[in-house]
């Protein structure tokens, strides 16, 4: 036992192997890991650079005067994806519907998450009165269908005889402002937890003013079920956009829209004869919401173990 | 458990005020009204029939009135129909529940055991595929589908028929009647269901692998239980729980109606006839429809909880 | 002396986590005899409730029990079919778990729970299987026993819950209990309560039990023989008298050393430096080596073998091999 080395006690606890990642990031390489959910984000990507790019390499433009010796033509060398009763491409009309969709999915996201974020964060902070009035409000738009609310405020916007540039405005902002409730619950139930953590503490000691306290460090730490709802909520809107358009009551002729392009295809012959008119634009919203969807469950996992329902 | 109930029932009184307010608020601001709408009816009548339905009241006196008749069960008359508000959803509403009943029913069978399958062998091809699936119809929009079914079934494939709710100037009588009815559900309900069962699915599958996860199912599976006791008595019994909470939310579609996929299919149910109705600007029925689904839905809200506090051992009542 | 019940031999069972294979339990040998005590110590983490489950086969993926084999009354369970493993689950071999406000199912009542293995292994009626269940109820200790076959388990306090599990545990007379951390989520005076009725029980129905724990004050009042664990492996092995007056592994001492001591003041609680390895990272080493106060080279070069020496006591350790000093 001559050559017993005593090990001093100085080798102390290794150090961890690896460093230390902040939470985002290490949500990022857990999304990356989950193979289902990249594949989402990169078709998603794809439909985008298709709507916004593809135009670019389209032989016909959307100012082409109508032809009506070029209608109703199957898909074909030309016309990849065939034209429409007045001699369109659908293939064109395809992309440029799907910048309308795509931007009123986000636009009603937006708004959903500004009004979402912000009356959760201030019911929560404030409690009290603040947040039963608007807990109340809430309790009283998640009741309304909104569906059937939609379409009458739809039909209204037709009654008045809305410029379809700005009518499009109103849409987003109309399917944006149904939703927020949801988010706003859960944020606050979030902030409501978090107010009481030692950090929070901190900060009131610090005499920070409320809006500081509640812009700079409740809600940042809220972002990950914000983006969540706020990924899940884009295709929400698409769905509502092509439901309405479809119905002729959301996004109207001439902005194209995905949802308008079936709607022009629902008389018994185009939708029995060409089915080129009304299939590509399914098939389009169908690719989004799906990838969305996946995205925003992958996110989810990553982001907010906890809450996986 | 009583006054729990009415308690319950009580905090709702706020919420309906609310709704309804919302609503007569937005019918007042909707400009247009069935008698400028129509161009045949003459200047007097025009005046006559104002004055008659309170068209130009101020939205006040109109919420006053509106209220006034829904207390005695008075949803106001339908003008398109010439027929009081509630006897049109009386009417068509249970054609409606009929399709959603069916719904309903299949795609909880069905979300019960894919979401149960899937959980149990979580990560597998089959758990693959049924994710991939259940994403799939969760993203189709229901018109989409709808057209898609009748062109693929009824007019390509002619197996189904196209729409309605019987074959026109076929008068069957009895079991021929019944039959000739299931044969028009089958598509809508095949593609309701599809819309459907993806987030129920979904549901039961998360639910499934969180209690999976728990002690007690090691417990039962030490005390050397077959894996389909432990799987359908253990883990389905504690995943169900917050599942039934799910029932009282569907309430309000089973009464609903899909308006797209009904006014799609040609179904005369309550959905679809409230699309007819926005075209011919029929207020009182648009808003009584929308109230009362509102109303449903706070009610499905009451249901839940209370069905929460029953099936729950935990939160049981005494 | 009694028979081998159980024998542990050469059990391997490995974890496959993202970041690697993990070794939870390592060339595992030993074995308990009928109506022995027998604890096995040792930190978290240290491959001792993996060993109970690998006995159980209900190692849950990503573990996998990968060589080696268990023998009970001389057959290797390991090869059983899933249907005869399952009539030796909560049978023959029964087990209670750390956690008595988890481990049971909050929607069933405890009489449910209790019946479930008496009509699934002994085949009795309904009307049999609840006496013999309020029996039990009264056997491990709860009055009333009538109106708690009909309770929930979140009307029981903790202690309670743990009686219960211990009734369920012990409904088909098993010839092994198998109780993983029993006492360690219960209260002080609840956790001398509980080993008084595993005492008694013991004594009453001649059951082997297999106790998991890391607290040295339950393997002083319970065991008859001891299995120290560390990082997988076992390192040490003796009758708890024979451990307790002549620990031999230096990890074994610094446990020893590290438990308060009553009566008697030290200035500061003693703690074994370091941490356990990452399992993933193991070496052909002694796992303890960087954490060993008489650390020597072969120890970093070489893994000691479990030696048998004196009074039935084994040990891994360098210290007390020739080997040590010829390299």
């Amino acid at each position: 036992m001559s050559e017993a080395v005593v090990h001093s006690n100085s080798v102390n606890a290794k150090p961890p192997t690896k460093k230390p990642a902040s939470p985002m990031r290490l949500a990022l390489r857990e999304m990356r890991k989950n193979k289902f959910a990249m594949a989402g984000l990169i078709v998603l990507v794809l439909m985008f650079l298709f709507c916004f790019i593809g135009p670019m390499f389209s032989p016909y433009s959307m100012d082409d005067a109508m032809n009506i010796r070029n209608a109703n033509k199957a898909p074909s060398a030309d016309h990849w994806m065939g034209t429409d009763k007045v001699g369109r491409d659908v293939l064109l009309r395809v992309m440029v519907a799907g910048q309308t969709s795509l931007m009123v999915g986000i636009v009603a996201m937006l708004v959903t998450v500004a009004i979402g974020s912000t009356l959760g964060a201030i019911s929560g902070y404030y409690r009290g009165w603040v947040d039963t009035i608007i807990m109340r409000l809430a309790d009283i738009i998640m009741s309304i269908p909104s569906l059937p609310v939609l379409i009458i405020l739809g039909a209204a916007l037709s009654e008045l005889k809305m410029d379809p540039a700005n009518r499009i405005y109103l849409v987003m902002f109309l399917i944006g402002f149904l939703s927020w409730p949801s988010l706003a619950r859960l944020v606050r139930g979030q902030i409501l937890m978090l107010r009481e953590q030692e950090f929070m503490q901190a900060a009131e000691v610090l005499g920070l003013r409320d809006r500081r306290k509640i812009f700079r460090h409740l809600l940042p730490n809220t972002v990950p079920i914000i983006i969540v709802v706020g990924t899940l909520a884009v295709a929400g809107g698409i769905l509502m956009e092509s439901v309405l358009s479809f119905l002729g009551l959301g996004v109207v002729p001439p902005t194209p829209s995905w949802g308008n392009m079936i709607s022009a295809a629902n008389s018994m012959i185009e939708f029995q004869k060409r089915p080129w008119l009304w299939i590509p634009p399914g098939v389009c919203i169908f690719i989004t919401v799906v990838s969305i969807n996946i995205m925003g469950d992958g996110l989810r996992d990553a982001l907010d173990p906890k809450s996986k329902r | 458990m009583t006054t729990q109930v009415i308690r319950r029932l009580l905090q709702t009184i706020p919420t309906l005020i609310g709704v309804s307010i919302v609503l007569v608020l937005i019918f007042h601001l909707i400009p247009g009204n069935f008698v400028d709408s129509n161009p045949t009816i003459s200047k007097e009548r025009a005046t006559e029939l104002k004055e008659m339905y309170g068209l130009n009241d101020p939205v006040h006196i109109k919420y006053i009135k509106w209220t006034q008749g829904v207390l005695k069960g008075d949803l106001g008359y339908s003008i398109s129909h010439k027929q009081p508000v509630t006897t049109i959803i009386d009417r068509y509403v249970w054609n409606s529940v009929l399709i959603a009943g069916a719904v309903m029913v299949l795609s909880w069978i069905i979300a019960i055991i894919v979401g149960v399958f899937s959980a149990v062998r979580q990560h597998s091809f089959f758990d693959g595929v049924i994710t991939f699936l259940v994403f799939a119809v969760m993203s189709l929009p229901s018109f989409f589908l709808g057209l898609l079914a009748i062109k693929l079934f009824a007019v390509d494939m002619r197996i189904f028929p196209i729409g309605g709710m019987t074959t026109t100037g076929a008068n069957y009588e009895g079991w021929a009647h019944v039959w000739d009815v299931l044969e028009h559900m089958i598509l809508p309900v095949i593609v309701l269901t599809a819309l459907n069962v993806g987030g129920l699915t979904r549901y039961f599958r998360t639910s499934m692998l969180d209690v999976i996860k728990q002690d007690f199912i090691r417990t039962a599976r030490a005390k050397g239980l077959k894996e389909r006791t432990v799987i359908f008595k253990h883990a389905l019994r504690n995943a169900m729980i917050p599942a039934i909470t799910l029932l009282g939310f569907e309430i309000p579609s089973l009464f609903a109606g899909a308006m797209i996929t009904e006014s799609i299919f040609n179904w005369p149910g309550i959905g679809g006839v409230f699309l007819d109705a926005i075209t011919a600007r029929d207020y009182f029925l648009m808003l009584g429809y929308t109230f009362f689904i509102a109303f449903l839905t706070i009610i499905g809200n009451v249901v839940a909880d209370l069905m929460y506090r029953v099936v729950d051992p935990r939160v049981r009542m005494k | 002396m009694a028979n081998n019940l159980i024998e542990f031999r050469n059990l391997r069972t490995n974890f496959y986590t993202s970041s690697g294979v993990v070794k939870a339990v390592n060339d595992v040998s030993f074995s308990i005899k009928e109506g022995e005590t027998l604890c096995v110590v040792g930190e978290s983490g240290c491959g001792k409730s993996v060993t109970a489950m690998s006995l159980m086969r209900l190692v849950s993926p990503p573990g996998k029990t990968e060589g080696g084999q268990i023998l009970y009354k001389g057959q290797d369970l390991l090869t059983l079919k899933e249907r005869d493993m399952r009539h030796i689950r909560g049978n023959e071999i029964a087990m209670i778990f750390q956690e008595p406000m988890t481990s049971l199912n909050p929607v069933l009542t405890i009489g449910d729970q209790i019946t479930e293995p008496l009509l699934l292994h002994k085949g009795m009626t309904r009307r049999d299987a609840k006496k013999r269940a309020i029996e039990l109820i009264e056997l491990v200790g709860i009055p009333r026993a009538a109106k708690i076959f009909d309770s929930y388990p979140h009307e029981l306090s903790g202690g309670m819950r743990q009686r219960i599990m211990i009734a369920i545990a012990l409904s088909c007379d098993p010839k092994l209990l198998i109780a993983d951390e029993p006492t360690t989520a219960l209260d002080v005076t609840i956790q001398a309560q509980i080993l008084d009725l595993m005492r008694n029980i013991k004594s009453e129905f001649n059951t082997a039990i297999m106790m998991i724990t890391h607290d040295l004050g339950v393997v002083a009042e319970m065991a008859d023989h001891v299995v120290v664990m560390y990082a997988g492996k076992v390192i040490e092995e003796a009758p708890v008298h024979e451990l307790f007056a002549n620990p031999k592994h230096p990890y074994t001492q610094g446990l020893m050393r590290a438990k308060p001591i009553l009566n008697q003041r030290q200035d500061r609680l003693y703690t074994i430096p370091g941490q356990v390895p990452n399992p993933v990272e193991l070496g052909n080493n002694c796992y303890f080596n960087d954490r060993c106060e008489h650390c020597m080279s072969v120890c970093v070069d070489k893994q000691p073998v479990l030696t048998t020496y004196e009074n039935k006591h084994k040990a891994a350790c360098w210290l007390y091999e020739k080997g040590g000093e010829v390299s």
